[in-house]
């Protein structure tokens, strides 16, 4: 009996690792799990304060402050980002649901105002992030990225990537609206 | 329980020449580099442990990403005022999360994976050294005389016992040889330390492939250039001007290419032929439509010769334009038929047929393929395919009579009397299909070359001697009569006529006929001296 056990130990060690793996396959093919999708560190945690000069008055300058009024979005693009041109629609349907505050990552501002003239500006204001420092405190790996922050300064949602009708559907009008009821 | 233990033994010097990683070449510059060689260092040192978020598998140090490039300036912006390493490190795990350190601190999430090792280790070991016990004491039974057992189980134990015996030499081997094989194939495809070759490769290839479509484009150039210069030299030249609109089509410099024709034809005197390409090079021009002056010229080529097969495509593609899909089957249809069978625009010449049948909505007799039954239609064809032979044959039969008694009854049928020789030949009834093509020159006495053909299998037939000569010979000459009639020039037929005269006793006739070939031939030829023996013999 002993025997047979340590006979078949092996073989349901492997059957257990190939069950973790099929399921972590299957997952992957279905589109479940996504490998691109990071983990995200600044989910409910308070918003990074930020303080950038303002694209339509350089000199002036925008804050992302602790507490806010409403609920806002925050959201990372650049002029020569391809997927920003492709978030123009959701972002220009989400914009008048709620106020979105840009923040122009890596861009030379004269870049910036021509992609707005161009596809639309969603935005309530828009800051500088010339050297990309802002995007470090949000976490920020790519442009667009998108952030959900509530009335108190707490990160709800992020979103790297460009938001697509599915998303915009899905994820974030559904939040949003749950967000202003409660109010 | 062997396989286990190799298992094992690769996983641990797999694991083992994991750590023997490739030192990566620097991402980092010059001028990102602190002053400070200490602080440097630790920069240095906290950025090897740092992943990059948009690379996901290099550290920051590695990667040549803006990302990489910006979390090694905020690293070493902290070094500079002052934070420990502890610190820093902290800073970015808030900010990007555990998923940022290369080396993932122990917690519930990632306890799996840094207790696998040890789990496999400890599991391992435990198993290999509970089988080394298993082989120094081996169980009783095993002591037994297996020849007074005829129970199985004692032999199967006997089976395991040498295989633990073998299993480290195996598991060595094996091991050996899967680190070998991948040791080889990342020499050869994944060592860092290749060229970067590929790049400048394709680079090369394409640049080639570039220069030989510029050759290939001067040398038309070239050709074009040459046909212009001969026909500024020689404007009367006909054939310079024909090569000019060659060239000029090569380049698709269709405004030249109509204007060499038209200078060819003005200077041909309308030759049907120049006239039939100018319209194909007008309908090229104007993208396949058949534009009225292609008309015009279709029109009048078939009228002098309704047999010019360029004229012929042409016109069905005007029918075609029209929606006058019957006219398009029947003139490419006829096309096929008097083309050779070797010319080159039958393929297309077929796939335009099958369309305009398609919306015409007739359905193709397999008339395309020669050597098959033309009565037969595709559905027939295929039922045929499951029949046996005698069954084929006599459905072959059956349609051959339905066809000779259609073709009785519209004896104008010449294509259908060849259709009818061609079914009779493959039903083995030669002196049916003989009749059948006398029958089909009948029906078209001015073609010629079918008169010939025919006159040629009549004299075949008669010199095969297995039948009633006269008849063959009496139909021969009513051919030969019909051909006569369209050319009395041609040297084939001046061979046939002067040949029955001799036959018949009438010398002068045949002398007649034969005198009038060797005009037609090149004195030197064997041919002429042959005849001039036939004809000397006459003479005596």
């Amino acid at each position: 009996m002993a025997r047979s056990l340590t006979h078949f130990l092996p073989l349901l060690l492997f059957v257990c690792f190939a069950a973790i793996a099929s399921v972590a396959l299957i997952m992957t093919l279905s589109g479940e799990r996504k490998l691109s999708e990071l983990p995200s560190a600044l989910i409910g945690k308070p918003v990074p304060v930020t303080e950038l000069p303002s694209l339509s008055n350089p000199q002036a300058f925008i804050k992302i402050e602790a507490t806010a009024a409403t609920p806002y979005l925050v959201n990372f693009f650049a002029s020569w980002c391809a997927p920003c041109r492709a978030e123009a629609p959701a972002l220009a349907i989400l914009g008048k649901q709620i106020d979105i505050i840009g923040v122009a990552y890596k861009d030379k501002p004269e870049d910036s105002r021509k992609f707005l003239a161009d596809f639309g500006n969603p935005y309530r204001a828009i800051g500088i992030d010339n050297d990309g420092a802002a995007g470090l405190n949000w976490g920020v790996y790519g442009v667009p990225e998108t952030y959900l922050i509530s009335k108190d300064g707490i990160i709800l949602k992020r979103h790297a990537g460009p938001i697509d009708g599915d998303i915009l559907r899905d994820e974030f009008l559904p939040l949003i609206r749950s967000l202003q009821d409660r109010e | 329980m062997r396989y286990f233990n190799a298992l094992i033994l690769i996983l641990l010097v797999g694991m083992s020449l994991q750590t023997l990683s490739v030192p990566a070449a620097f991402a980092i510059t010059a001028e990102e580099q602190l002053a400070d060689p200490e602080l440097e260092a630790r920069a240095r040192d906290l950025s090897k442990q740092l992943r990059c978020l948009v690379c996901q598998n290099q550290s920051i140090d590695d990667s040549d990403a803006d990302l990489a490039k910006d979390l090694r300036a905020e690293v070493r912006k902290q070094l500079l005022s002052g934070a420990d390493d502890q610190t820093i490190m902290a800073d970015l795990q808030e900010k990007y999360g555990d998923y940022v350190l290369l080396n993932p601190p122990v917690s519930l999430a990632t306890i799996g994976l840094w207790a696998t090792p040890i789990l496999a280790l400890l599991i391992g070991g435990g198993l290999i050294i509970l089988n080394r016990r298993r082989v120094k004491q081996p169980p009783p039974q095993s002591a037994q005389d297996l020849s007074e057992n005829t129970d199985d189980k004692p032999v199967s134990v006997k089976t395991m016992h040498a295989g633990t015996l073998g299993t480290p030499i195996l598991a060595i081997t094996a091991s050996f040889c899967i680190i070998a094989a991948g040791a080889i194939y990342w020499f050869v495809l994944g060592s860092p330390s290749l060229p970067s070759q590929p790049l400048s490769q394709r680079a090369s290839e394409i640049s080639q492939d570039a220069s030989q479509a510029e050759a290939l484009l001067a040398e038309k150039q070239k050709a074009y250039t040459a046909a212009k210069d001969a026909t500024l030299r020689a404007p009367e030249n006909i054939g310079s001007w024909l090569e000019l609109a060659l060239a000029a089509a090569e380049l698709g410099r269709m405004d030249d290419e109509l204007n060499a024709l038209r200078t060819a034809l003005s200077l041909t005197g309308e030759d049907a032929g120049i006239k039939s390409m100018l319209a194909e090079a007008l309908t090229r021009s104007a993208e396949g439509q058949v534009i009225p002056e292609a008309r015009q010229l279709i029109a009048e080529v078939l009228a002098e010769n309704g047999r010019e097969p360029r004229a012929l495509f042409l016109s069905g593609l005007a029918a075609m334009e029209d929606g006058a899909y019957k006219r398009a089957v029947d003139n490419w249809r006829y096309l096929i038929e008097i083309s050779p069978s070797d010319a080159p625009w039958l393929v297309v010449v077929r796939k335009n047929l099958q369309e305009a049948a398609d919306r015409a909505g007739i359905e193709l007799k397999t008339d395309s393929d020669n050597s098959n039954l033309p009565v037969l239609s595709q559905e027939s064809l295929s039922a045929a395919a499951e029949m046996s032979p005698e069954e084929r044959l006599e459905m072959i039969e059956g349609m051959v009579v339905r066809l000779r008694e259609r073709l009785e009854n519209a004896p104008s049928d010449s294509a259908g009397w060849q259709r009818l020789a061609r079914a009779y030949t493959v039903l083995g009834q030669p002196e049916e299909a003989l009749k059948a093509l006398v029958s089909a020159s009948e029906a078209a006495p001015g073609d010629l070359k079918l008169q010939l053909a025919v006159l040629e299998q009549l004299m075949l037939a008669g010199q095969a001697g297995d039948r009633s000569q006269t008849s063959d010979q009496a139909l021969a000459k009513e051919v030969l009569v019909r051909a006569l009639a369209v050319n009395a020039e041609h040297p084939e037929l001046l061979f046939f006529a002067g040949h029955f005269a001799r036959q018949e006793g009438d010398k002068d006739k045949a002398r007649f006929y034969w005198v009038k070939l060797l005009d037609t031939i090149p004195q030197t030829s064997e041919t002429a001296r042959l005849l001039q023996a036939e004809l000397d013999k006459l003479a005596r």
